[in-house]
């Protein structure tokens, strides 16, 4: 018995939606997964043409994958070993500029005394800061737990980390392998076509990832070298000026939010020092960054992005807003990406799928 | 008779990778290669059978890449099309040894002609992204390659010329007489 093409389309719209109803049930739950290999997969383009260089050397593949990810570890090593205490350090100092339990407390009162004494009678007579008290009180009996939270997710983030390395390590040892291994299951109708687009779309994204990177390395230099000025010459007493520069440079893969993001602790480090001219060196920090920023809208970035994956702002926002709610600070410095990743990739579908079709 | 049984006893049968090694090392391209520059180009190319019927690539498809026949029969043909007539003409018949499409190594215009497998093909496809690719990684390999496709194409260009002389000087002597 055969089906007519009715039938045929309506067991194949069935499938579909079972596929889909399927996938979107299981999506929270690979949720994990999906993050360690998308970030894998933006690791490997980025580190995949350091491989090459080293293969230049005669060095065999494998080896060169593996010493790659040494220095990347070991960078990352260093830079926690240094960066750590210097969060701590600032924690530290934040803490006690801003002593919740006295200044609040002390603010809120003489608030409540000033506007007392101003009013007839006696209108304000709650007993606020004994509420603050009582809530610093049950947020101390929170800490434990939250703190093992914390742990939880910290171990977590190292696994998934160490998932990351030892998954990018892979795809950078077996990357012909892996694309071979693709390019067996499409059919000979769509063999060269499907060849000849991954091509182009892993040379753009391996373009462009680098081109973020080298971005946001520069904004973090040329911050710390700003500041670096501001402090030398004004005497601004502005700490913790590599930690703040490789803060801006992170912040900066978040467009819009980012430059502001990266300026702040600058701000916040020149208010908690207070040196005798405040307002100046504010005004200089900022300065700095919009200088910044300047440099990198103008002259780095378009040189070494490219306008390719240039993404419209609303686009921006929104991948903004679904990575900041999948995963927080880090989804949405990795939204825009991952966005231009699936801008780059439809774009070469949709202008070299048609040459094919005759 | 005692010959043939020990020369049967003695063969070793090639592997497969030996078979893509042998055809490889038979074209042009990759002629003078070492057998572990081969072994690094093997990794690159990729193996591909077609049913009888079945295009390799169409014309006007972008060039990709090139294809070394290691069994099979492909006929080359282009499709001309006059007003509302479209023609078919086949160019030339490819078997096994032959290879196709080695200009496209070089640059991505549209192919020619079609390539038409005329029974069951298998190919091996090494295309111009692992070509670039080569240059970055081993570009001692990789400019060997691409001199030798220089070469194969400089005679080309001296036989298109020696070709266009003669035209050019039977034209000459037609006008005269």
């Amino acid at each position: 018995m055969s089906l007519t093409e009715n039938q045929r389309f309506i067991i194949r719209l069935i499938f579909f939606i079972v596929l889909a109803a399927g996938f979107i049930l299981i999506l929270p739950r690979l949720q994990t997964i999906i993050t360690v290999i998308v970030i894998s997969i933006l690791m490997f383009t980025l580190l995949d043409p350091f491989v090459d260089k080293l293969e230049r050397f005669k060095i065999p593949r494998a080896l060169s994958a593996l010493t790659v990810i040494l220095v990347i570890l070991l960078l990352i090593a260093f830079g926690v070993s240094r960066i750590v205490p210097l969060v701590e350090n600032a924690a530290q100092q934040i803490s006690q500029s801003f002593s919740v339990e006295n200044t609040l407390n002390d603010r809120i009162q003489s608030g409540i005394d000033f506007l007392n004494s101003k009013l007839p009678v006696s209108a304000i007579t709650t007993d606020i800061p004994e509420k603050i008290n009582e809530l610093i009180e049950s947020l101390k009996q929170k800490i434990p737990g939250l703190l093992m939270g914390a742990g939880k997710g910290l171990i977590n983030a190292f696994s998934s980390f160490f998932f990351v390395l030892f998954i990018t390590f892979f795809f950078l040892k077996d990357e012909r392998a892996i694309k071979r291994g693709i390019i067996r299951l499409v059919p000979n109708k769509h063999f060269e076509m499907s060849l000849n687009i991954m091509d182009k779309i892993q040379r753009q994204l391996s373009s462009y990832l680098q081109g973020l990177f080298l971005a946001a390395t520069s904004v973090g230099i040329t911050s710390i070298i700003g500041l670096f000025l501001v402090n030398t010459i004004f005497d601004a007493g502005i700490n913790y000026i590599v930690l703040i520069g490789i803060w801006a440079g992170f912040a900066n893969l978040i467009p819009y939010v980012g430059p502001t993001a990266g300026a702040i602790p600058a701000i916040l480090s020149v208010l908690m020092s207070q040196p005798p001219n405040t307002l100046l060196i504010v005004v200089l920090v900022i300065g700095v960054f919009a200088f910044v920023q300047f440099l990198d809208n103008n002259i780095v970035s378009p040189y070494l992005v490219g306008k390719s994956v240039e993404l419209h702002p609303l686009i921006v926002f929104i991948v903004l807003i679904i990575g900041g709610n999948l995963m927080g600070l880090l989804g949405m410095m990795f939204a825009v990406p991952v966005a231009g990743i699936i801008k780059v990739t439809f774009g070469e579908i949709i202008t070299n799928a048609p040459k094919y079709q005759t | 008779m005692t010959s043939v049984l020990w020369r049967s006893i003695g063969r070793k049968e090639k592997t497969r990778e030996e078979i893509m090694m042998e055809a490889l090392s038979n074209v042009n391209i990759f002629r003078n290669l070492s057998r572990k520059e081969l072994k690094e180009v093997l990794d690159l190319v990729y193996h591909r059978v077609y049913k009888k019927g079945d295009y390799i690539f169409k014309q006007g498809y972008p060039g990709n890449g090139m294809y070394i026949i290691l069994k099979g029969t492909v006929q080359i043909i282009q499709e001309k099309i006059e007003g509302d007539t479209k023609e078919e003409e086949i160019l030339v018949t490819l078997h096994s040894g032959d290879f196709l499409g080695e200009m496209s190594l070089l640059d991505e215009a549209p192919r020619s002609a079609s390539a038409y497998c005329t029974e069951l093909t298998e190919v091996l496809g090494f295309f111009r992204g692992d070509l670039m690719d080569l240059l970055n990684r081993n570009p001692e390999l990789g400019s060997k390659i691409v001199l030798n496709i220089a070469r194969v194409l400089g005679e080309r260009l001296r036989i298109t010329n020696q070709l266009l002389a003669e035209l050019q000087e039977k034209q000459k002597k037609e006008t005269e007489s």
